[in-house]
């Protein structure tokens, strides 16, 4: 909103980046695309947010405001995952994924590059690698996957609910 | 043979690719409706997904995000030259009245 005054913008931002990792996994598990997500953050970042201190619910809760309309989850699904996220710990994953990202093969990291570096779709990635669409799906997901599952579990990693 | 955390996995993963048809996403929100431990672990997929793009293009958001500030910032510009020249005719008319 244009009329906040920008003291507040300030403080509203700082709260803002503490609560980040997950604000960002709320949007992007909605949206999916980095750039919406983005720019669902940085409206939220602009709007008067919630009091100093504010929980993270409160954030999510600001940043749901701010979504497109045109989501395909569902109402409900939404709901699950702002009630989820609050639940999933904050711990900084960046480190850890770059980490485990080494461990996966040439072929998966290669492809891992060209979804997320040149930002092919999985039927550009096929014609490229000559795989087909489903296997470089699944080999894309398999590597998400087990990214999560070895964050999660590693020492300190936040291996909550 | 594929477990239901598997299936579940796959549906998260085409979704966050964009290559979820209509009935899978019915189906994956279901399952997230419905269970809270998959609400989770579709958040954490999520944020893998977002690690692995500022892993792999680092600065891409930044970018975009001064691309965006500039786009607004030319548009604001673009709306002040036709509402002054509105009001230039406006005044113009009088004038001439």
């Amino acid at each position: 909103m244009g009329d906040t005054p920008p003291e507040a913008q300030d403080s509203s931002s700082r709260e803002l980046m503490e609560h980040r990792t997950n604000l960002f996994a709320f949007v992007l598990s909605i949206v999916r695309d980095f750039d919406v997500a983005e720019e669902v953050l940085q409206d939220a970042a602009a709007a008067a947010g919630p009091p100093a201190g504010a929980s993270l619910g409160a954030w999510v809760r600001l940043a749901r405001s701010k979504l497109p309309r045109d989501v395909s989850l569902s109402r409900e699904a939404v709901d699950a995952l702002e009630r989820a996220v609050e639940a999933v710990s904050p711990a900084d994953w960046l480190e850890a994924v770059r980490q485990y990202r080494e461990s996966l093969s040439g072929q998966t990291r290669s492809m891992l590059r060209m979804r997320y570096r040149d930002g092919m779709s999985g039927a550009q990635i096929s014609r490229r690698t000559k795989h087909p669409v489903s296997a470089v799906h699944q080999r894309l997901g398999r590597a998400r996957a087990m990214l999560a599952d070895r964050v999660r579990s590693r020492p300190g990693g936040g291996n909550g609910p | 043979m594929k477990t239901a955390q598997d299936r579940f996995d796959d549906l998260v993963s085409l979704y966050l690719d964009e290559a979820l048809d209509p009935e899978g996403v019915e189906e994956l929100s279901r399952l997230v409706a419905a269970r809270a431990p998959l609400a989770a672990r579709f958040v954490r997929l999520s944020r893998v997904h977002g690690c692995l793009r500022q892993i792999e293009a680092p600065g891409a958001s930044e970018r975009m995000l001064k691309r965006r500030a500039s786009r607004r910032r030319r548009l604001a510009f673009a709306w002040a030259v036709v509402a002054a020249a509105a009001l230039l005719g406006f005044l113009l008319i009088l004038w001439k009245l």
